[in-house]
């Protein structure tokens, strides 16, 4: 498997709540601004959920995992513990999942961190570790040659 | 294999709905019970904010067409819109691509939609105007069942 021409290019991770706890963009270019982007994570919580609702059997969905436009691709991975996991690709990306899974192994390590806080009545604290930005500049260059 | 097919009009309204591979068989003219309501609203709703959270991500004043669809795990939703604000939404399993729903989408609209509903006398671009024309979903059901993905599931389809 592997990446070639396609890329990624932003990563957002949201709590449980639909707080965002951490946004980056890769191709700096068409950065969105942190408020854009809190509010954004918000709406893509609300929408996950009622995505839900609409399956076949609403009990064993997953809610959205691809978001398909035009020009992007949009792809959301849940952990079990509510986290999602977001990340924008190029359209001719094939499936983000993997590069998702990745990320969730390097956020498990900041939750290593006493001091981090994930959810505090809903509000979650952003993470501000340089190890995890190092962690993730290493996995992201595998994906983005 | 194909769940169903709504058709939205620009006020959000559903001015049709209809599920295929159910088992059920609805006769006569199409009302919507208030359980349905209840879950055109989700729908038209979540296609609704897709298009603005597509917009602001793209920082894009206005996409004409720009929402193709998502997917989750036991579902996919395709959704084509036209100039004039109607969209076209199909629910299916996984087994179908966005890019194999893009024609069909296009001819419910143009072949259908534009043919029985649009040159209907009895039909206004209002809010709260839903479709009641039998001619229009029979010729759709027509449509619909010569898909190659109508009824086979997504074990079946090659992909």
């Amino acid at each position: 498997m592997s990446a070639s021409k396609a890329n990624i290019l932003s990563l957002w991770i949201v709590n449980k709540s639909g707080g965002l706890v951490y946004n980056r963009d890769f191709l700096g270019s068409k950065a969105l601004d942190t408020n854009a982007c809190l509010k954004l994570a918000g709406m893509f919580h609300g929408m996950h959920a009622i995505s839900k609702q609409l399956s076949p059997n609403p009990a064993d969905c997953s809610g959205i995992e691809v978001l398909e436009a035009e020009g992007f691709k949009f792809f959301c991975f849940e952990s079990a513990s509510g986290v999602k996991l977001l990340c924008s690709t190029e359209p001719s990306f094939h499936n983000a999942k993997a590069f998702l899974e990745g990320v969730y192994k390097v956020y498990a390590d900041v939750l290593k961190d006493p001091f981090y806080v994930i959810d505090h009545s809903g509000i979650g604290q952003p993470i501000r570790q340089d190890r995890f930005d190092r962690k993730l500049d290493q996995l992201i260059r595998e994906w983005n040659p | 294999m194909l769940y169903s097919v709504f058709i939205f009009n620009k006020f959000g309204t559903c001015i049709f709905h209809e599920d295929y591979n159910s088992g059920d068989q609805r006769k006569g003219v199409w009302v919507p019970t208030p359980k349905e309501a209840n879950k055109f609203k989700l729908t038209a709703g979540l296609v609704h904010s897709v298009k603005h959270f597509i917009l602001a991500v793209a920082k894009k004043e206005d996409l004409a067409d720009g929402f193709f669809g998502l997917q989750t795990n036991s579902y996919k939703l395709h959704s084509f819109e036209t100039a004039t604000g109607y969209r076209m939404v199909m629910l299916t399993d996984t087994g179908v691509s966005f890019a194999e729903a893009k024609q069909p989408l296009r001819e419910i609209y143009s072949n259908a939609f534009v043919e029985f509903v649009a040159k209907d006398p009895s039909y206004e671009h209002k809010k709260l105007c839903v479709i009641t024309n039998t001619a229009f979903r029979d010729h759709l059901l027509v449509y619909l069942k010569q898909l190659s993905f109508f009824s086979t599931p997504a074990e079946e389809l090659q992909h």
